[in-house]
């Protein structure tokens, strides 16, 4: 069912709370890997996954389709995981530690990834990226979202996100050089 | 020196992550209680309701402080137009009141005490004034 066939349904009287089921069904596990590529631990990317479709679920009355469903979205879970990263940030600051340290130690730890030398290395230096940096880097590189989409979802033109995607890029070959 | 990594390779892409057994539709079956909990579709109305449910508290309170006024002290139940008329009523009694109150005299009432002439005072009277008799002679 397309996007605007599970907007329709929603909208018919009854049918909310089945209309937004099958919404979860279809963007969790695309969501999910967004918000986990970016905090690493399953646990935060499953609250944060959690919190994106309560909130969605909250905003859908009014949502009014100015955009795709599934930018409006990625979207949320973007800002929920900015929101969180922010927050992870000023504890460290205040606790004297090194976030990103941290994160890297959270992917070593992670019974969930299975990664070899090469992906964890790949994922130890994008997790040292940069917030903005990151997502664009992720949006790009493993969803091969178009510029466009990309721009939609974070509201920064194509030309910044090209430039940014490039910075990361150049990052991440000179950290594989290092570590690999 | 070193050979370029280059980060296009394939398998790079791949996703390394995993997720426990089952995850997903677990995922989907708890937000689904999540959002029944929550009620049927939310909107304005879940965003009018409390403030409404507060105005309501107000006014309950407000009608209830009336009442109990009115209720132990009655004469706040008279409309304006019924207590001016009242308080006049009231007025105008008092002051007629007082009128009789302050002019009547019971020893000079002529209207509601006969008057006892002595006969002595009268011929004393026609002896002082003999005018007077003379006139009357005259008819």
């Amino acid at each position: 069912m397309d996007d605007k066939d599970l907007l329709d349904l929603y909208r018919e009287e009854g049918k909310g709370n089945y209309a937004f089921n099958l919404i979860v069904g279809k963007y969790s596990e695309r969501l999910y890997w967004h918000i986990r590529k970016m905090v690493a631990s399953h646990d935060d990317a499953n609250d944060l996954l959690q919190n994106t479709f309560v909130k969605a679920w909250k905003a859908l009355p009014d949502f009014r389709e100015e955009s795709k469903l599934f930018t409006w979205l990625y979207r949320i879970a973007t800002n929920e995981v900015l929101t969180f990263l922010k927050r992870k940030q000023v504890r460290s600051f205040l606790s004297l530690t090194d976030y990103s340290k941290k994160l890297e130690n959270v992917l070593e730890s992670d019974t969930y990834f299975n990664g070899d030398a090469a992906q964890t290395a790949l994922h130890k230096a994008i997790l040292k990226l940069p917030e903005k940096q990151r997502i664009v880097f992720n949006m790009r590189y493993f969803e091969e979202l178009k510029y466009e989409e990309i721009s939609e979802i974070l509201g920064t033109s194509v030309g910044a996100l090209k430039a940014s995607y490039h910075h990361a890029a150049q990052k991440i070959q000179d950290s594989l050089q290092e570590l690999l | 020196m070193k050979e370029k990594y280059n980060i296009e390779q394939p398998h790079l892409k791949e996703n390394p992550y995993s997720v426990p057994e089952g995850y997903f539709s677990a995922f989907q079956s708890n937000i689904s209680e999540i959002i029944s909990q929550k009620g049927s579709k939310p909107g304005t109305w879940s965003v009018i309701k409390p403030q409404l449910a507060l105005v309501s508290v107000f006014a309950f309170v407000f009608l209830m402080g009336y009442a109990a006024i009115n209720l132990f002290s009655p004469d706040v139940a008279v409309t304006g137009s019924d207590k001016f008329a009242a308080n006049t009523a009231l007025m105008e009694e008092h002051q007629l009141d007082a009128s009789f109150i302050d002019f009547f005299d019971s020893e000079t009432d002529s209207l509601t005490k006969k008057q006892e002439i002595d006969p002595a005072e009268i011929i004393e009277y026609l002896n002082n004034d003999a005018g007077i008799v003379y006139l009357a002679s005259l008819d």
